[in-house]
């Protein structure tokens, strides 16, 4: 049995070489960003429920959120957000965590005020209660127990139906163990669920959506953070509310 | 959603937009959080493999009362009168932190005063004050002993270690009982 010979190819031609990618339609399926804001009330202001006023700077330090680890359990992707080290002890800069928990609150405002299913998540054995009785208070979910990695990934099946997943999940730490991040950032990139974390400086925050940097371990700085949630969430809810009314009122003299 | 799942890949937003370019999700079915995030994006691309930039540099933070503060270490050792804090409490003024506002005032009160002056007057204004800095063996005052007596706690310096390991070395010698 003999091998056919094969054919070698001729070389192609340099304008046969190159890769040609299909034209890229502009996003017609998507409405420019210009319609959208004119089209949304609530998009218009910058800070449409007035979330900057609910804390300074001085509430931060007051309850010691600039405090973080040991320099070096410190993880690399936090350096923007660090002031110094005071004998070795890691120093956030209030100034960025303010920015950055300004733009948490804002955002987790926006989706209680577009109905959104919020989920609170933590590990820390601490604050595990005062978590869920925060989640309990605005009405929204808590899930502070060992996390199984299907209940997003695998919910219809976990659940046995069709399940809703929620639409912000809002982690008062991103730490599982001492040593590992919670399952649920990655989760939660994997099904498009946006997350704000708080992250210590023995965190990663390149997954979480809206870091905050700040001390996740300290009681009092996490019930500051659980007062700010909450507070932010019932304003979103609470403006949902007042519009609704008056729309339905506004329908009922049309009638 | 029909999204990828690969995490580590761009960042929700970008796969989201994806999904709606292509028509594979319709634009009426996007996620609530979608306009949110177009109108008000986070700082940084919540991207895995963001990387940081290599010139930020993590400085060491140091102030000028760091001097008066070692001093008053070097004097009545790390919290002076064993004090337990809680943790929930916000806002602590610890005995140091007295200390140096003290000598701030005084300070400010005499400034042609040198250093070691104004740390002798606060010393004996701040001591007065505070029952945990007592212990300190320059101070006489009468009232010291029966501080001592009644304080559950032995303030734990030096000082006091040694004379108490003196004391107990001198019992064992001057008891026979125990020594043989």
């Amino acid at each position: 049995m003999s091998i056919p010979a094969i054919k070698l190819k001729a070389k192609l031609k340099p304008e046969e070489q190159q890769v040609v990618f299909p034209e890229r339609k502009p996003t017609e399926n998507i409405v420019p960003v210009r319609e959208l804001v004119a089209g949304d009330e609530t998009l218009q202001n910058p800070d449409y429920f007035q979330v900057h006023e609910l804390f300074t700077v001085k509430d931060l330090f007051d309850a010691r959120v600039h405090l973080g680890h040991k320099i070096g359990s410190m993880d690399p992707h936090m350096k923007p957000f660090i002031f110094g080290t005071r004998f070795d002890t890691v120093i956030f800069d209030l100034d960025k965590t303010a920015f950055h928990l300004r733009q948490a609150l804002n955002f987790a405002a926006h989706i209680a005020y577009r109905k959104g299913v919020i989920l609170f998540v933590t590990r820390s054995a601490a604050t595990m209660n005062l978590v869920e009785r925060t989640a309990l208070e605005v009405g929204e979910y808590a899930h502070t127990k060992d996390y199984d990695t299907k209940i997003l990934t695998n919910s219809t099946t976990f659940f046995q139906g069709l399940t809703r997943l929620p639409d912000l999940i809002i982690l008062l730490s991103t730490l599982d163990t001492v040593l590992a991040q919670h399952k649920i950032v990655a989760d939660a990139a994997k099904m498009l669920i946006p997350t704000i974390g708080i992250v210590d400086s023995n965190c990663v925050p390149n997954q979480v959506t809206y870091p905050v940097p700040g001390n996740d371990d300290t009681p009092c700085a996490v019930e500051l953070y659980c007062k700010l949630i909450k507070e932010a969430i019932m304003r979103g809810k609470n403006r949902r509310k007042l519009n609704d009314s008056q729309q339905s009122k506004a329908v009922e003299t049309k009638e | 959603m029909a999204a990828s799942r690969l995490d580590k890949i761009a960042n929700i937003f970008s796969r989201a937009t994806g999904l709606l370019r292509t028509g594979a999700v319709k634009y009426e079915d996007r996620p609530i959080w979608y306009d949110v995030y177009r109108v008000f994006p986070p700082k940084y691309e919540p991207r895995y493999n963001r990387e940081v930039d290599p010139s930020i540099e993590i400085k060491p933070i140091f102030y000028e009362e760091d001097l008066v503060r070692a001093q008053f270490f070097e004097k009545y050792g790390l919290n002076p009168g064993g004090m337990v804090r809680d943790l929930k409490t916000v806002g602590v003024e610890d005995d140091c932190q007295r200390f140096v506002n003290s000598y701030n005032e005084i300070k400010k009160s005499n400034p042609n005063w040198a250093h070691s002056e104004v740390f002798e007057a606060t010393t004996k204004t701040i001591v007065n004050r505070s029952s945990s800095l007592r212990d300190d063996p320059t101070y006489q005052d009468e009232t010291t002993d029966t501080v001592r007596r009644r304080g559950h706690i032995r303030l734990l310096t030096q000082d006091s270690l040694r004379s108490m390991f003196d004391e107990s070395i001198a019992r064992t010698k001057n008891d026979p009982k125990k020594s043989s």
